[in-house]
């Protein structure tokens, strides 16, 4: 169980994780101009004279973000990049799994001491910052001056690139990202005699099914929903009922609408209303899932191969349940060129090996987050796993970004902290959110000036 | 000159050997003192700094003057976070120096070598474990629906306890933890303090008619009050600075229940990048920290006795 512990369930670990785009990976984006050749191609991308050869001398410094397949992956592709440049050298500072939050955290104080990379991999949640303090340079130049970018951004869904468009530039390149959906034990809905959930099920659909698999006490306690308690994982419910944590623009707190009440009530319903969950505090939701203790609960791509490698392989994947909308969230990951790197040029050219197709079909291969590049994520061998993994990917034209306004972090631990006061029966949701909306309209104000 | 003056003076320097000894102490002593500059005082001088701005690393620091100390005393969760780390150090320190002088008697009597070795040997093992896994392994323990403690409780009839999510049950739950892992290295260090007491006062005291609670009152316990004195300073240094048991645990929460004030700076200062207001309240805890101990020393005065 250790395996799925670190990689699934353990409720830190998914709580960050599950920012969003977990992903980590590097994955997908986008295509490698001259990538295959062995000689050097003598490439200009950026401005300036910054024509690459194989003599080209440099050090290249890069924040990195995953666990130990993807430190592999990249090692790989950096194999690949030095096999063209071999007088390149890449220092891969590479942070192991934790959260796009804490990485975030991280990099910003190292940058802050000075050290500031001359690539970086981020998340939607961390982007902000960085670009709001110039840290990250817009790539709308390099995309333009090398030919060889376009089958890039060509393969990645626009959705995916909006995530990191800010005043009309695009800042960083997607690689891969993550979403939340509704993981279910086939064989316990088998037992039951329950249907698979359907595509367009709603929110009663999801509570009758929940409470028919509760049942037992003691030991041998089954719930139908472990909560996935982590903010990216609570947002789903959100945007399902047609609203949102944060204003369309992410300026403003958005906490004092009915409709988020609702939301996050039903939430404080299925565990102390319908006790058709378990309490989220310390709850290993990973673990229980796989041993048949609950029957359904939400992630993105993230925990499959943790299940796998366990032996559990009794489940599917399907929408999340509607109330008004048929919608999800999603956090996307990406390669930024810092912008006090003093070879930009080759940073470019080190990420489009990264975002290259051999780099992102590895990282599908690997699993855990969801390549940015469409071809990969639509290709047989990710879809083999779960049966319905078509919706990874389908689910993106609808799915919304996880609000990340460029202090995020507050977001996060304010709404989060808040909750839990009314989850542990404290305070009730509605004084929570509305202390919670004070307190983050507070910082958001803070952030206009 | 120089050619004649130079030796002149090496051979006045080295002819003293006062002086000989005394540059070579202080040359020992210099690199302890040069990290203790470095590392200790340098940070602190460098906090209070900060602690005047408004500062969030990527840009230039604001001087605001004393505007983060006086809203600091405006923050309710400030209030809060202290609070919940007052009745933790006073709760965990007590319990863990209090049971851990207990275990140190108990063990530290005659029996089979092989005995004692496994019982020092048991309640020291937590000190060992990693805290992050056995921090997991609680957090299992404790979970109010299919926890561990729930279901033996379930057994008898008694209801589910919310260890982690209620609100008056959280700090008690991590306060548990915190004496199940600490307590080992209390009872070590009063272990080492008993075997230092001479037998012989342990023989007249008996002669004198001593029963066994005679012998600890009168004997034992004033001969290790250096040792308790220690034992309540470092154990009291750390539950003021308490941060990965809780972090890992509950996060601090639920809401701020179980946030500690190093959890709190850690929080405002690397999570919100508001690195002076963090500075502010780490002043705080530096002076609490100050003045506790020497509070404690003051005290000690009147009840540790040193041979």
């Amino acid at each position: 169980m250790g395996e799925l512990r670190r990689s699934s369930s353990r409720r830190n670990f998914l709580r960050l994780m599950g920012a969003g785009s977990v992903a980590t990976l590097l994955a997908a984006c986008g295509s490698n101009s001259g990538g295959s050749n062995t000689s050097a191609p003598a490439v200009n991308s950026g401005s300036g004279d910054n024509t690459l050869t194989a003599d080209t001398k440099a050090t290249i410094s890069i924040f990195n973000f995953g666990g130990d397949a993807d430190k592999e992956i990249y090692n790989a592709a950096y194999a690949r990049f030095n096999k063209r440049y071999p007088n390149i050298t890449i220092q891969d500072n590479f942070v192991p799994s934790g959260s796009w939050s804490e990485f975030t955290n991280k990099v910003t104080t190292q940058i802050a001491g000075g050290q500031a990379p001359d690539i970086i991999n981020i998340a939607i949640e961390g982007a902000r910052l960085l670009i709001s303090k110039n840290l990250v340079d817009p790539l709308d130049d390099y995309i333009a001056q090398d030919p060889g970018a376009k089958e890039l951004t060509d393969d990645v869904d626009p959705a995916l690139t909006k995530a990191f468009e800010v005043d009309g530039k695009l800042w960083l390149m997607p690689h891969s990202w993550n979403n939340m959906v509704i993981y279910y034990n086939t064989k316990m809905f088998k037992e039951a005699g329950i249907e698979p959930p359907k595509e367009d099920w709603t929110w009663d659909d999801f509570l009758a099914i929940a409470k028919e698999l509760t049942r037992g006490s003691g030991a041998d306690q089954i719930y139908g929903f472990g909560v996935p308690y982590f903010n990216f994982g609570l947002v789903p419910w959100l945007l399902t009922n047609g609203t949102n944590q944060l204003d369309d623009a992410w300026t403003a707190s958005n906490l004092d609408d009915p409709k988020v009440l609702e939301a996050y009530s039903f939430v404080y319903d299925l565990v102390h209303t319908h006790k058709v969950a378990p309490a989220v505090e310390g709850t290993d939701t990973g673990a229980l899932f796989a041993a048949g203790k609950v029957a359904m609960s939400g992630w993105g791509h993230w925990p499959i191969q943790g299940f796998i490698k366990n032996g559990f392989r009794d489940f599917d994947v399907q929408y999340w349940p509607r109330k008004t909308a048929g919608t999800s969230v999603h956090g996307v990951g990406g390669w930024g060129v810092c912008s006090q790197s003093k070879n930009k040029h080759i940073a470019w050219e080190i990420i489009k090996e990264l975002c290259s197709k051999e780099t992102i079909q590895a990282t599908a291969d690997a699993g855990v987050a969801i390549p940015a590049r469409r071809s990969v994520a639509e290709s047989p061998e990710f879809l083999q796993f779960p049966s319905n993994s078509k919706i990874f990917y389908g689910s993106l034209k609808d799915s919304k970004p996880v609000p990340s306004p460029a202090n995020f972090t507050d977001v996060e631990t304010i709404i989060m902290r808040h909750l839990g006061e009314a989850m542990s029966l404290s305070t009730s949701m509605e004084n929570a959110l509305k202390a919670a909306h004070t307190e983050l309209s507070a910082s958001m104000e803070k952030l206009k000036g | 000159m120089a050619k004649v003056q130079a030796p002149s003076l090496t051979r006045r320097w080295l002819a003293n050997d006062r002086q000989r000894e005394a540059v070579a102490g202080y040359l020992f002593i210099l690199p302890t003192l040069i990290g203790y500059l470095v590392f200790v005082i340098g940070p602190i001088i460098a906090a209070v700094g900060i602690s005047f701005t408004q500062y969030d690393m990527l840009s230039p620091a604001k001087f605001v003057g004393f505007d983060n100390y006086i809203n600091l005393f405006k923050d309710p969760r400030v209030w809060t976070v202290y609070g919940n780390t007052v009745f933790f150090t006073v709760l965990a320190v007590s319990l863990n120096v209090g049971i851990g002088l207990i275990l140190a008697v108990m063990i530290n009597r005659k029996m089979p070598d092989f005995l004692k070795y496994i019982f020092r040997t048991t309640y020291f093992f937590p000190v060992l474990v990693a805290l992050v896994y056995s921090s997991i392994i609680w957090q299992f323990l404790y979970q109010k629906d299919t926890g561990v403690f729930n279901y033996y409780l379930s057994l008898l009839n008694i209801e589910a306890i919310p260890w982690l999510s209620g609100r008056q049950w959280v700090l008690p739950s991590i306060i548990i933890m915190d004496v199940w892992k600490n307590t080992g290295f209390a009872m070590l260090v009063f272990l080492a303090g008993l075997q230092n007491i001479p037998q012989v006062y342990y023989e007249a005291a008996q002669i004198d008619g001593a029963n066994r609670w005679h012998l600890f009152r009168y004997v034992t316990l004033p001969l290790i009050t250096p040792t308790l004195f220690f034992n309540m300073i470092i154990f009291m240094i750390g539950a003021l600075q308490v941060f990965d048991s809780i972090m890992v645990l509950t996060g601090g929460g639920p809401g701020d229940a179980s946030r500690s004030i190093v959890m709190y700076i850690t929080e405002k200062a690397f999570q919100s990048f508001e690195m002076g207001y963090a500075s502010a309240v780490a002043i705080t805890l530096f002076i609490v920290i100050m003045l506790m101990t020497l509070l404690q020393f003051r005290v000690g005065q009147s009840w540790v006795h040193y041979e």
